[in-house]
């Protein structure tokens, strides 16, 4: 399957909406646990690193993508404590959008027009740390 | 026929690989099983002074000791990725879960005063920096409280138990990814990662900002290493050999796009880390500022915006904290001497046992520094020498001219250097020239037990007063009950797990040198130091562990207070169960 497919893409933009969904509307249960911490300590960095595209191999993108998500969890939720406007819902709501925003951004449309814009120089890979 | 002959070399040389495989495989089930045996028999009630060690299983100990005997085994000739990860995974769950299995309740107290940071927020739902220094570095808590919530937890208490495992393998890929950047030999990054682990006694990994902080320091400089490294260049007047070492990765080449936005999600998990923690961003500023200097990083520019997005936190953010304490923070700065008296002369005391624990945590710190610096002096003889690390090791150390940190300013050196310690004290124990796998095998067996029992000491050492017994939580729920806004609660000593609800609306003090001088006077006047409000003093199983770990307290002493407090006019007994009692004074007008 081409990295770049749709598939990827799509899956990750439901499986955010269906954490947000699951978050937002169901009492406490443990596929409400999985889901939120799925969606709070992976999605977005995850999202971010798609849109990166960067060589990394799979350990290294996952504790990387929990490191970006929790800084982007940290900004948006203190930004909204800050601004007195703090509610779960719409933090989840800032980060679904995030998610999609980038997953948008993944999408080989998008990236190509990027790409032009950005630079022409080519993207080699040498390793995969 | 050499033909033949070589094939049937590789075939047994394939077969004896796949024994091998599994033998190690079969090796790990089995310590795990040891281990877990071992876990369903632990008596806490016999802990003494040396910590959980005083009653740690033989199963438990045995699991351990297969294990190290098997990584021995698997790291000693061409170590495979998978296998190691087994190993390694299997070392984290057996030397960190060890109190989330056997202890009832989540242990520390500050990890519940976290809690109560978070419950804070939840509760007024806005950030009040008045309330205390915590409030100015918020950005741990605020994500502590999304995740509570979204999850749908009943507190954030759930999250505490299993902090420590779910931190330390979270440690594991950026601490892989600085240790390929330094060498190709992969005996002696599994080896470093290996001693990293059994040397992380410092339990700076519970549920706390600066155990996030930790894995954004070491993801951060993994990053930088990979992929914005450079070839490096010697500083006057260190000659250029010393240099000379290239970097043990070739540098995955991006397009100028991917090079802007790795730099975007650096800068902005430094931003995060910025807001969430006082000391690790000015950690990880100090090793950038050494990467750049040794042209081992390209980003020239990143230490100055790192300084920018500190600086202006520090500004703007925690102008209330610094109005009343940067005088304070500005005088100690440089003041060594009283830095070492709180980090060192003032925790050599206490009883016997747990002077046995300070001198084994001492000693395990200076033979690992020890073994870093003949790593460092080994590579210089061989002539293959990389200052780089020798000076990353070294660089934390300039932490103690800030200020002592409440006593702990020494731990938190001894953890940023660690992992390029623990890289350069692997390379002096392995060698590079004559290196047979039965010479690893038994360097990399005796010194994994020398640090496995050096481990179990030190980081479990204080666990009696740590661990926190049902009887004393269902105590401090009571208190929650029973106690109004605005009361004086009191401890006895510092280690109590107070805070963990409700944090702004009471007022707290700790009567530990009058406890000690049994002053009952003093100790009724703080309870009664808030007019019109009622006082309460908690005194429990844990405080008395704490004042016979530290103070050498008697217990003769410790139940002649509990007597002359019950006769005492006034106070009277709020709430009592074997492991706490609550004493109350009513409401002093």
């Amino acid at each position: 399957m081409n990295r770049r497919s749709l598939v990827f893409p799509l899956l990750l933009v439901e499986l955010a909406v269906t954490a947000e969904v699951i978050v937002l509307t169901s009492g406490a249960s443990p596929l409400r646990v999985g889901l939120a911490l799925w969606f709070i300590l992976v999605a977005p960095g995850w999202a971010v690193l798609r849109a990166l595209d960067l060589p990394m191999g799979v350990l290294a993108m996952a504790a990387t993508a929990v490191a970006i998500s929790v800084s982007i969890d940290i900004l948006v939720a203190m930004a909204l404590f800050y601004a007195r406007w703090w509610s779960v819902e719409r933090a989840m709501t800032i980060l679904l959008a995030m998610v999609v925003v980038l997953v948008m951004a993944d999408l080989p449309i998008v990236r190509r027009a990027v790409l032009r814009l950005a630079s022409a120089t080519p993207v080699r890979r040498v390793m995969r740390p | 026929m050499t033909l033949g002959l070589s094939l049937s070399q590789g075939r047994r040389r394939l077969d004896e690989r796949f024994v091998v495989g599994a033998a190690n495989v079969g090796a790990v089930a089995v310590s795990l099983a040891l281990w877990t045996v071992g876990m369903a028999t632990i008596e806490l009630g016999g802990m003494t002074d040396l910590g959980l060690v005083s009653v740690l299983p033989v199963t438990a100990v045995s699991g351990l000791l297969l294990l190290c005997v098997s990584f021995a085994f698997a790291v000693r000739r061409d170590p495979e990725t998978g296998m190691m990860l087994l190993h390694v995974a299997a070392l984290i769950v057996m030397l960190f879960a060890i109190p989330a299995i056997v202890e009832q309740v989540p242990r520390f107290n500050v990890a519940w005063r976290h809690v109560g940071i978070t419950d804070v927020l939840l509760r007024t739902q806005q950030i009040d920096p008045r309330i205390d220094a915590y409030f100015s570095w918020p950005g741990f808590f605020a994500f502590s409280a999304l995740l509570t919530q979204a999850a749908g937890l009943r507190s954030t208490l759930d999250l505490v138990a299993w902090a420590a495992v779910a931190f330390n393998l979270l440690y594991l890929v950026p601490l892989l990814l600085i240790l390929r950047a330094a060498t190709r030999d992969l005996t002696v990054i599994w080896f470093g990662v290996w001693i990293f682990y059994l040397a992380n006694w410092i339990g700076q990994d519970y549920y706390a900002p600066q155990a996030y902080g930790y894995f954004i320091y070491l993801l951060i400089i993994g990053l930088l290493l990979i992929y914005f490294g450079g070839e490096g260049r010697p500083i006057w007047p260190i000659p250029q050999r010393l240099f000379a070492a290239p970097m043990a990765v070739a540098r995955p080449q991006l397009a100028p796009h991917q090079r802007a936005g790795l730099l975007a999600v650096i800068l902005v998990m430094f931003g995060a880390l910025s807001a969430s923690h006082q000391l690790s961003p000015f950690a990880l500023v100090g090793v950038v500022i050494v990467l750049g200097a040794l042209g081992r990083i390209t980003l020239s520019g990143l230490p100055a915006l790192m300084i920018v997005i500190l600086g202006t936190w520090l500004s703007y953010m925690t102008v209330t904290y610094m109005q009343g304490h940067v005088g304070d923070m500005i005088a100690r700065i440089g003041s060594v001497d009283n830095t070492v008296a709180a980090n060192l002369t003032d925790r050599f005391r206490g009883s016997s046992e747990h002077f046995a624990v300070i001198v084994v945590r001492s000693v395990t710190s200076v033979a690992l520094w020890s073994l870093a610096a003949g790593g460092w002096v080994r590579q210089l003889m061989s002539r293959r020498v990389d200052l780089t690390w020798a000076i990353l090791a070294v660089a934390p150390f300039t932490l103690l001219l800030l200020q002592s940190y409440g006593g702990e300013i020494l731990l938190r050196v001894y953890l940023f250097g660690l992992p390029f310690m623990s890289l350069l004290a692997a390379s002096a124990l392995l060698g590079s020239r004559g290196r047979s796998p039965r010479r690893v095998l038994a360097v990399v067996l005796a010194s994994s037990i020398l640090f496995l029992g050096s481990f179990l000491v030190s980081r479990y050492g204080n666990e009696r007063v740590d661990m926190i017994t049902p009887g004393e939580a269902i105590g401090m729920a009571k208190l929650y009950e029973i106690a109004p806004p605005e009361s004086q609660l009191v401890a006895v000593a510092s280690n109590v797990f107070w805070k963990y609800r409700d944090y702004e609306l009471y007022h707290y003090a700790v009567v530990t040198e009058a406890v000690l001088d049994l002053d009952l006077p003093a100790i009724v006047e703080t309870l009664r130091a808030r007019p019109g409000s009622a006082g309460y003093l908690i005194v429990s199983r844990a405080q008395l562990a704490a004042l016979q770990l530290s103070y050498s307290m008697p217990t003769e002493r410790w139940d002649r207070l509990r007597t002359e407090l019950r006769q005492t006019p006034g106070v009277r007994i709020a709430y009592e169960n074997p492991d706490i009692t609550i004493y109350t004074t009513s409401a002093s007008r």
